[in-house]
């Protein structure tokens, strides 16, 4: 798989490549993970967890099962975080980027548009939501070409800059009107 | 000459821990039983069977037409187990004048309440990502294949929580076909949200009248929708614009996503005669899975 990984990740072009967590997620992950970890070495131990509690010795608990998950968290871990590329990756990633968000910005709903709701007593209004739930049927949520490009955007951007929470925000390119 | 110890009176000095781990953990409202159908595995692995659908009804020409169905993607789910304990000392228990190892007790019920919380909730967090179905692809993706004949479909969005995508979701939503592409028969009905959406969503599908309006009128989206805030524990963006969110359609929700619990959260204690101290522990097994993805969109926003 890691070997996959190297691969795809590098690839902004890859079909189906997967779009790799943004900073928040993989801080959370790599916490939780240390933490499955300490547990781990504190069941087979016996030690004191840093709460004061005590974990129980593993000798008739089977920890296999939890050791293979966490294996998987962390391959898992390794093969969605963003890598930042080097000069060439990041020329070409900022090529797909630009092409993806000039994409969402013209077909994303506007900020304004998605603040639109329904008003059954005010026709101008409700013809105004009315326009908004078509919009977002044939340019965003209802089409494939707009989350292709959202992804197109995200994995472009983790190879930028994968510590820029802000640049893989799809909100952000949203026209104000 | 025999001696009474501890650890075979152990119930009498300590019979009150107990009913503190009971009242922690019962003033929890977790949002499990909301959301997930519990099952009770009667084997370590479990494996899920997604079934082919049955074709289309054709014209009777005097001859019965018999479909050829077949079984369709599998996924297993392995029990994990999860144990804590704390171990007090008779010492501590003796001059414990403050409650501490009451606290101590009622933390770990704490912790486990936690952990099921945290391993469901899990489930949501790696939509786009880790939780993976019975085809092998993430629980919201935007090419899920089938094996049976049908097409590829996409649950997987990344556009903000408004009421103009709400509809739009649910729209297609409606539209999923089942793995033969048959039109379904299940709507979505319910949307999870993390805290940072909670007030759009109350907004959204609460209020009877429209908001932020003079004229007063009735709201579409009023109880249209249940609303699942899971606080904590869906962490997804940090603003409300950023926010992850899923529209789900409750009743298959309950029907394909389990949470397996091969042994319920057990509290008990022993006390040991060599160093005097008395052990108190939890312990479970569970895990989370579901083969099935057509009971949810989510939208990845950042």
């Amino acid at each position: 798989m890691a070997v996959k990984r190297t691969y795809v990740r590098r690839n902004t072009e890859q079909k189906h490549a997967p779009v790799p967590i943004g900073p928040a997620e993989v801080q959370r992950r790599k916490e939780e993970i240390e933490s499955k970890r300490e547990y781990l070495e504190k069941l087979k131990s016996g030690g004191q967890m840093d709460d004061g509690t005590t974990a129980m010795q593993a000798n008739n608990l089977d920890i296999g099962a939890l050791e293979k998950q966490l294996n998987r968290d962390e391959q898992a871990l390794k093969y969605l975080a963003p890598v930042e590329g080097n000069a060439s990756e990041k020329r070409k990633a900022q090529k797909d980027f630009d092409e993806a968000k000039a994409y969402i910005s013209s077909h994303a709903l506007t900020l304004s548009e998605v603040g639109k709701y329904p008003k059954p007593n005010d026709p101008e209004k409700d013809a105004d939501y009315g326009r908004a739930v078509e919009k977002s049927m044939t340019m965003e949520v209802g089409n494939p070409e707009f989350q292709k490009m959202c992804n197109q955007l995200k994995r472009a951007a983790s190879i930028i800059d994968p510590n820029d929470p802000e640049l893989r925000n799809v909100n952000r390119y949203r026209l104000e009107r | 000459m025999a001696a009474l110890t501890q650890s075979n009176y152990s119930h009498v000095v300590q019979k009150d821990l107990s009913e503190v781990f009971a009242n922690e953990y019962g003033d929890f409202q977790s949002m499990i039983p909301a959301l997930f159908q519990t099952a009770e595995p009667d084997q370590a692995i479990v494996y899920e069977l997604l079934l082919g659908d049955l074709g289309a009804v054709p014209v009777f020409d005097g001859e019965i037409f018999y479909d050829e169905s077949k079984q369709s993607y599998r996924k297993s789910t392995e029990e994990i187990e999860y144990a804590m304990g704390v171990k007090v000392t008779k010492k501590l228990r003796r001059n414990d004048l403050y409650g501490v190892v009451r606290q101590q007790v009622a933390a770990l019920a704490d912790r486990f309440r936690a952990k099921r919380e945290s391993l469901a909730a899990g489930f949501f967090n790696g939509a786009f990502s880790s939780t993976t179905v019975a085809d092998t692809q993430a629980l919201c993706y935007s090419a899920h294949t089938s094996d049976v004949g049908g097409s590829n479909q996409g649950n997987a969005g990344s556009s903000v929580f408004s009421p103009a995508n709400v509809e739009a979701t649910r729209r297609l939503m409606i539209k999923f076909k089942t793995n033969r592409d048959n039109i379904t028969t299940h709507f979505p009905d319910m949307l999870i949200v993390p805290t940072e959406l909670e007030e759009q969503a109350m907004t959204l599908i609460k209020s009877t009248k429209e908001v932020n309006t003079a004229t007063n009128n009735i709201n579409f989206h009023q109880g249209k929708y249940k609303l699942a805030v899971w606080h904590n524990w869906l962490s997804s963006g940090s603003t409300a614009a950023t926010a992850d969110w899923f529209m789900v359609n409750s009743g298959l929700m309950k029907k394909y996503l389990k949470f397996y619990e091969w042994n319920p959260v057990e509290f008990f204690y022993a006390g040991e005669m060599d160093t005097i101290t008395s052990k108190h522990a939890g312990y479970m097994s569970c895990n989370v899975s579901s083969p099935e993805w057509r009971f949810c969109y989510g939208h990845n926003i950042a």
